[in-house]
């Protein structure tokens, strides 16, 4: 059994008066692929908000990390981003006026160091880390097809080819854990199958992913664990057999009868 | 380095620029070449703020008016020669866009504007009225012009205007330098990203305050450069130099050539400063015909002359609250 | 004059500007409140109204003896022209350059604000010259003595004419049709577009109201400072925003407590402190509320925008 990575203690976040987070607990082990289902505004992408630090818990823990448990409450969402953690988000948010390449060099931003000085006066070292980090986009956008349109405005690239760049540049920080939030959300069947195949070679170089999705025929097949959320609390956690059968998940998305 | 149809627009602008010293012009014309030299090294400042990082800055005269008054009291009070007056006025002019930059983090777009605007008035009101220190409405006189020692001797600037413009091309093109390599380097592209969406830049990794004063930073000393340029071919400076309509006009250059484009910075500046010299006759309609310009501007060709990018509607940085639908 | 004179004279001239502020305080706030746009040729408006009156006024040739019914009459002249031509230039803005717009980024509006604000500048300066235009002080110059301070029948009338407006206004937006048209679409106005609410007409008639105010304000402006110039709209401008923020941008009376807020702040500043610094002090206030509490005294009202 793997070691965890991620984990969530008691989560509680309130809006006004409504708790979209109410204790949630759960783990996330190394090199597992977990999904997080449930009805719309059960708080699955307020979870992922809460990890990645956009927003700020009322109670409860996040730890991070192989042995260092760094403790992520508190900090801002680039110092979560430093630690190790990636994200894509529910509508895209590509940087629209930046060339596709562009976009996947922001996503290294974490790994590399220039600065002002470096910029202006062109250090060999400089030139170096630039080298490296158009060399590491390009590996990134080849990794997800997108290799051909590298210098294309981002803005200008269909919906699908748009979610590709999303998942590339959040691979470019070299993450331990990726967060994807709907990746499969309109994609075409054969969009979504090889989006399945990447998410699980990017699990065998190494990488731990949590996702949101609604769609079963994709969430079953590439996840090795789900959690349900409902109202802000946790109703299921295992294997996606036994959550296909369990009740209260039944219940949750169609109602009692 | 590949000749590319840019590469060589450049090329032919720098030889033409280079060139004008030795064409048959007169003063006055060189003259106006130098004054829209220096709007052009406050529109690539300008251009840092606005156009590469897309923070709205209404208040960048006040930058301009600190770093001419930095040399100007510096050269008046202590005798302070240009060469080295230039490193303060620079210095103090970044220093203090970074602090003023600091309140302003979490501002939001429009009120960000209005807090800009805000620094600036408050900026000249003081000068104006810390008449002790600043000389007041009446300014600062007798201000050093720029002097060059060789072997033969020195040579005094003084009111020639052949001199300020090689100076002032310099800068422009040393300013144009930097911020090509700026805009083309890890930290251009997290101001960039910062101005599309700075939520997503920061979940990417990018310290958006820290980049964020950083573009203030550099934008403030580009314009304390400029400001000591002004202050020593001026030879004095008053405070109503450096108002509101100015901070609006360099923005306006920094639009018409298109925002975060360098190039088109340095064309904005050219047209829209020497309009006010071409339309000598009309200057009674300068305001009115900047605002035409500024206006037409927006409705026919808002990505500007060059091609900028265009500042839109920022997506909310927080989530939106939970929706809670009746039905579930 | 003691202390508590002082304060008190102080308080009855700030509570007199104030007014002022508050009328003009309300276009921008309530334009913010429909369209989210800071319209920066606002000021300009309430200084043309100031204009518009003065040339009523010079085309009777005001005798600067006119009293009583007479005098009402000029002056309600004045205010039904000021307003009416004010009114007209709002909605003449508002369709030309603001509704192109609508969906423009907000750098684009804010420029094209600008840029409308610097023709009408430059407009009024062609006509009626840069210096300075003495504008008469029509109303009978009475003064009552209360507490040792000055009241002039003037700045009664300031406040009895601007808050009768005020309520007015406040009646319209609560009581009719109309009023809670604008309420709507200052909520949601994707909503009241689905519910058949004709959101173009309500925006044009929120700025017919706020320009009608602030040239009133206008009128005021002049009878009370007998001197007017074309700067004056972006001085008075930014004053009447920082208002509209104090009370909560976007707020209705918000805007009116904020205008007099702001009004009784400045004038007890100027008492105490130093005039040169009196305007400092108004963008020092402005700056400060929006680095540190952007909603205001009373809350902003404002659509959230996704």
């Amino acid at each position: 059994m793997s070691q965890p990575l991620l984990e969530l203690l008691a989560l509680t976040k309130h809006f006004g008066g409504v708790a979209a987070l109410s204790d949630v607990s759960l783990t996330v082990h190394e090199h597992e692929i977990v999904g997080l289902i449930g009805p719309n505004g059960a708080g699955k992408t307020t979870l992922f908000n809460c990890v990645t630090a956009v927003l700020r818990p009322e109670r409860g823990a996040v730890r991070f990390g192989r042995n260092q448990r760094q403790e992520l409450v508190g900090l801002s969402p680039a110092d979560v981003a430093t630690c190790g953690i990636a994200r894509t988000f529910q509508n895209i948010r590509v940087f629209a006026n930046m060339s596709v390449l562009e976009n996947v060099l922001v996503g290294a931003h974490p790994r590399t160091q220039a600065g002002v000085w470096s910029a202006l006066l062109r250090s060999p070292s400089a030139h170096r880390e630039e080298t490296w980090a158009q060399d590491h986009a390009m590996n990134l956008l080849e990794v997800v097809g997108l290799e051909a349109a590298a210098t294309q405005v981002a803005s200008s690239l269909p919906f699908g080819f748009q979610r590709r760049l999303e998942i590339a540049r959040a691979l470019a920080s070299d993450p331990q854990l990726l967060l994807l939030d709907e990746p499969a959300a309109g994609l075409n069947p054969t969009e979504k199958q090889t989006l399945l195949q990447l998410v699980q070679r990017l699990r065998d170089q190494g990488l731990t992913v949590l996702l949101i999705d609604h769609d079963m025929r994709f969430v079953m097949p590439v996840c090795d664990r789900i959690v349900v959320l409902d109202y802000g609390q946790k109703i299921a956690d295992g294997p996606s057999a036994a959550i296909q059968n369990d009740p209260r998940v039944i219940e949750a998305y169609l109602g009692k009868s | 380095m590949t000749m590319t149809p840019t590469r060589l627009g450049w090329l032919v602008g720098f030889v033409i620029a280079c060139a004008v010293p030795g064409l048959p012009l007169n003063a006055y014309h060189v003259d106006v070449l130098t004054t829209a030299g220096i709007y052009a090294v406050l529109a690539l400042g300008l251009n840092i703020v606005v156009g590469f990082t897309g923070l709205l800055h209404l208040g960048y005269a006040a930058f301009f008016a600190i770093g001419a008054y930095t040399y100007a009291l510096l050269s008046v009070r202590l005798g302070v020669p240009f060469w080295l007056g230039l490193v303060p006025a620079i210095a103090v002019a970044g220093v203090c866009g970074v602090l003023l930059g600091i309140p302003a983090i979490r501002v939001r777009g429009d009120y960000l504007a209005i807090v800009t605007l805000g620094f600036g008035e408050i900026v000249r009101i003081a000068i104006t009225n810390l008449e002790q220190w600043t000389g007041g409405p009446n300014g600062v006189l007798g201000i050093a012009h720029p002097r060059v020692w060789w072997p033969g001797g020195t040579y005094d600037f003084g009111v020639a205007s052949t001199p300020y413009y090689c100076l002032v091309l310099a800068a422009v093109l040393v300013v144009a330098v930097a911020c090509s390599r700026l805009a083309d380097s890890r930290i251009g592209r997290a101001w960039a990203a910062i101005r599309e969406d700075e939520l997503a830049a920061a979940c990417c990794g990018v310290n958006t305050f820290q980049a964020k004063l950083l573009a203030q930073g550099c934008g403030a000393a580009v314009a304390g450069l400029a400001g000591a340029l002004f202050a020593a071919k001026q030879g004095t400076i008053t405070p109503d130099s450096f108002d509101f309509v100015l901070s609006v006009m360099i923005l306006a250059m920094v639009v018409l050539g298109g925002l975060g484009s360098v190039p088109g910075a340095i064309i904005g500046a050219l047209v829209l400063g020497t309009l006010p010299e071409l339309l000598r006759g009309f200057d009674q309609y300068r305001m009115m015909i900047f605002g035409v310009v500024m206006i037409l501007m927006m409705r026919v060709r808002p990505q500007g002359l060059c091609g900028g990018v265009r500042l839109r509607r920022q997506r909310s940085v927080s989530p939106q609250p939970l929706h809670v639908s009746a039905a579930a | 004059m003691t202390a508590g004179q002082l304060f008190l004279q102080q308080l009855a001239n700030g509570l007199t500007i104030g007014a002022i502020y508050a009328l003009i305080a309300l276009g921008y706030t309530m334009v913010y409140g429909v369209i989210q746009l800071i319209n920066f040729a606002h000021g300009e408006v309430f200084m043309v109204g100031a204009y518009l009156a003065l040339t009523i006024l010079s085309l009777f040739g005001v005798g600067y003896d006119a009293v009583g019914w007479s005098l009402l009459g000029v002056l309600a002249l004045c205010a039904i022209a000021a307003m009416g031509g004010c009114g007209l230039l709002g909605l003449g803005i508002e369709r030309a350059a603001y509704r192109p717009l609508r969906h423009a980024p907000r750098l684009a509006a804010l420029i094209t604000a600008i840029g409308v604000s610097f023709i009408l500048q430059n407009a009024v300066m062609l006509c009626y010259g840069a210096t300075d235009r003495h504008f008469p002080s029509l109303i009978p110059a009475i003064r009552w003595q209360i507490g040792g301070a000055t009241i002039t029948w003037l700045q009664v009338v300031i406040w009895l004419s601007s808050g009768a407006l005020m309520v007015a206004l406040q009646a319209l937006v609560m009581c009719t049709q109309l009023g809670r048209a604008m309420r709507a679409v200052a909520q949601d106005p994707k909503a009241c577009w689905l519910l058949g609410i004709p959101v173009d007409r309500v925006v044009a008639v929120t700025f017919v109201l706020g320009s009608g105010l602030a040239a009133f304000g206008g009128l005021l402006f002049g009878l009370y400072y007998n001197t007017i110039n074309f700067h004056d709209g972006y001085s008075m401008g930014l004053k009447a925003f920082t208002a509209a923020v104090l009370g909560g941008i976007g707020n209705i009376p918000g805007a009116m407590v904020g205008g007099v807020v702001l009004g009784i702040l400045e004038g007890l500043g100027a008492g105490y402190l130093s005039a040169q610094w009196k305007n400092v002090f108004a963008f020092v206030v402005l700056v400060g509320l929006l680095l540190f509490k952007p909603t205001g005294l009373l809350g902003e009202r404002v659509a959230e925008r996704a």
